[in-house]
């Protein structure tokens, strides 16, 4: 919804058609997309170095450092010991503790030289921060699909995700990093605020925020006693001032009873953001990998994003491509009964009337006469979307109707059912049979006379309100099992439709063919 | 004498234009009408009415249906005026005991005669109708025909089954299944029947009629 008018505006700027009026706003429209990409990116990227911290609170070293025997014994190669370089064999130099209780350090050394491992002591809260780093990595992750698909909401998204991804970061006591994160998550509500304002303001806001936001990263890594004041400030802008940017996005549309825009992100993109989520997760829980590596992972991971899309769309279509179908099919009936109701009732009948009126004043006679021909047109499109026999008289009826109207100088049809029902709607099968077998019954004909070049074509069987058995038998080139398979294969024939529409109602459909024809039987039971 | 008419049409339009129409004529008057079912099982109802012209497709109902309804209580002569003709309503139409069927673009010298015939007794179908909705009351399939025709000419069921190329089991299950439908006893009245109906000449005459005919 929000992505139309961009659209629009892109295609008139690749075509260079020229409207010069709109170059402000193409202007407009390139930077805040390159902005839109840039957070989105900043924040997957932040979202990945907080998972890579927080998972650094559960890395194991993977050497026993107690070891004292001159020589390291054995080293894991999933630990972070084996990542500093610690190989077995390796002269121990040093094992001493560290500053901080539970830590320690390890020197070894070997051809190529001196190796050092160290333990810090665990940080529980940094472990416990591991699922909003992840919830991080998600967010980041839905920022980069929104920029394809939700645009309005990249910002406010991006935003949710470096407030995520600074708490983290922050525990680990990265200060550059989570300093912009923390920033980014304060001050980008504001930033979206002053979209709202008018211009001037706009202007005059945007720069208000853009200052402060760097006075505080320069505050904050200055260590300025200033610095206290602004954080107290960043953190309540961070809290509330996303969640205002999300209501203002949202109640207003509902007050005017607009509706609310739903995020819907396609399954296969959520699939692949939750697939990066959890290969990373993997990789740094499992095999221990730097955060360098799981980066990397991750971004070729990224790569394979629109592949992930490609197989999901393929995968749509092959489970749901026979609902989707079924769906279709009764979506165009439907509109064939509406458009061939709204022949009748209306077009028809006025014409009808305007003919009635002609028909006094005895100069118009001859335009009475055209209109006439012109409702006989519209009668035949109206028979030819669906045809009136059924709805008004019935199967038995309309099958007669199929037969006499298919049947021409080469092609004698022929149609003997036995209709109990009649026009009586209470001895009527249901409506929706009656067309189900009507609709077989004509495209059986159709192929008969179409594809085997059949000279007699017989329709017949009974018609009862909880029973239905139909079957249009042919003398044409018949449907061996082999053809009828290749037929089935390549979609011809309407064999495909046919079985669509006997399943719809639950009807059995069986199709011989031998040399000698063509026998397609429908059967129904209530 | 005055005809007077019943309109019964779901479409202000069509009854105010038939109204038109038809009071243009001196000796028709319309002094009734309506646009559902019940009003017209009320104005068939009533006796000074002498035709009653009739919609198929009403809000709630059927035309027809409706027909076939008051089929056994005395009602006024009905002609039935369609947006669309095919053989199968005409035939539906007499079947129920309707006096005529008309498209309801029909000119109105046809509607003026075809009222009047009715009025006076009679019926407003045409001979062209009739002889469709005849040729529908008896049909036979293809081998139908086939072997009727063999049994006109005096074969046996073996002969027949020879000829067509099946079996005599399958030969006797068709006659046994043409008998029930046509309400026959035996091979020599289905012999008789065909002959004196003409049932083996009809095939090439049941050519298209798809409600050409405006």
């Amino acid at each position: 919804m929000g992505a139309a008018p961009a659209r629009i505006l892109e295609r008139t700027l690749t075509r260079g058609e020229g409207f010069p009026h709109l170059s402000r706003d193409a202007l407009r429209y390139t930077v805040s997309r390159a902005a839109q990409r840039l957070l989105a990116v900043a924040a997957l990227v932040l979202g990945m170095a907080a998972t890579a911290a927080a998972v650094e609170g559960y890395a194991i070293a993977g050497v026993d450092p107690e070891n004292p025997g001159g020589v390291v014994a054995a080293v894991s190669p999933t630990g972070f010991a084996w990542r500093d370089g610690i190989r077995p064999g390796q002269l121990v130099v040093a094992l001493e503790d560290s500053t901080t209780p539970g830590g320690w350090r390890l020197e070894t050394t070997d051809a190529a030289g001196l190796h050092t491992s160290r333990e810090q002591p665990i940080d529980d809260a940094l472990r416990a921060s591991l699922p909003l780093a992840l919830l991080a990595l998600l967010v980041g992750g839905c920022a980069v699909v929104f920029t394809r698909t939700h645009r309005r909401w990249v910002a406010p998204v991006a935003a949710i995700g470096f407030a995520l991804a600074g708490i983290p970061l922050w525990l680990q006591g990265v200060p550059e990093i989570s300093t912009a994160a923390m920033a980014g998550a304060g001050f980008l509500p504001f930033w979206l605020f002053a979209e709202r304002a008018p211009p001037r303001w706009r202007v005059i806001g945007r720069a208000a925020v853009g200052v402060t936001a760097v006075g505080w990263i320069a505050c904050r890594l200055g260590a300025s006693p200033s610095y206290d004041a602004l954080e107290s400030f960043r953190g309540v802008g961070a809290g509330y001032g996303t969640a205002a940017v999300i209501a203002l996005a949202t109640v207003p549309r509902l007050l005017r009873g607009e509706g609310f825009h739903v995020i819907r992100p396609r399954l296969a993109d959520l699939l692949a953001v939750s697939l990066v989520g959890g290969v990373a997760l993997i990789l740094m829980f499992s095999v221990h990998l730097s955060a360098a590596a799981v980066f990397i992972a991750i971004a070729l991971a990224l790569v394979a994003v629109p592949t992930t899309r490609f197989i999901g769309r393929r995968l749509e279509r092959v489970f749901f491509a026979d609902l989707r179908a079924q769906v279709e099919l009764e979506a165009s009936e439907a509109e064939r009964a509406r458009l061939a109701r709204d022949l009748h009732d209306v077009p028809l009948q006025e014409l009808t009337s305007v003919i009635r009126h002609l028909e006094v004043v005895p100069a118009a006679r001859e335009s009475a006469d055209r209109l006439r021909a012109v409702a006989q047109q519209l009668r035949e499109t109206a028979t030819e979307l669906r045809p009136p026999v059924l709805d008004d008289l019935g199967l038995g009826a309309a099958l007669d109707f199929l037969a006499s109207q298919s049947s021409d100088d080469g092609v004698m049809v022929m149609s003997v059912v036995a209709d109990t029902s009649g026009p009586h709607l209470e001895h009527r099968p249901p409506a929706d049979v009656e067309l189900a077998v009507f609709r077989i019954a004509q495209e059986a004909v159709t192929n008969a006379i179409q594809h085997a070049a059949a000279t007699a074509i017989d329709i017949s069987g009974d018609v009862q309100h909880d029973a239905v058995s139909i079957t249009v038998h042919d003398d044409g080139r018949g449907l061996t099992h082999d053809r009828q398979h290749e037929a089935a294969q390549v979609g011809r024939l309407g064999l495909a439709s046919m079985r669509r529409r006997a399943e719809a109602i639950d009807a059995d459909l069986a199709v011989s063919g031998s040399s000698s024809g063509t026998r397609v039987s429908i059967r129904w039971a209530r | 004498m005055t005809i007077f008419v019943g309109v019964v049409d779901d479409h202000p339009l069509v009854v105010r234009g038939l109204d038109t129409a038809l009071s243009s004529v001196e000796d028709i008057r319309v002094v009734a009408s309506g646009g559902t079912v019940t009003e017209a099982r009320q104005i068939a109802a009533r006796a000074d009415i002498d035709v009653m012209l009739l919609d198929i497709r009403l809000p709630d109902g059927n035309g027809l249906v409706l027909l076939d309804s008051i089929a056994k209580d005395r009602h006024c002569p009905v002609v039935i005026l369609s947006s669309f003709e095919t053989p199968q309503y005409v035939s539906t139409a007499l079947k129920y005991g309707a006096r005529g069927f008309m498209l309801k673009t029909a000119p109105l010298d046809e509607l003026v005669s075809a009222i009047r015939r009715v009025a006076a007794g009679g019926s407003a179908f045409t001979a062209e109708q009739l002889l469709e909705a005849n040729s529908r009351s008896v049909r036979l399939t293809a081998r139908e025909r086939e072997i009727v025709r063999l049994i006109v000419d005096g074969r046996s069921n073996d002969e027949i089954a020879a000829a067509v190329g099946s079996s005599r089991k399958t030969v006797e299950a068709r006659l046994t299944r043409l008998y029930d439908r046509l309400g026959i006893a035996s091979r020599v009245e289905l012999a008789l029947r065909a002959e004196r109906g003409g049932w083996l000449e009809v095939a090439s005459t049941d050519g298209k009629p798809g409600g050409a005919q405006t």
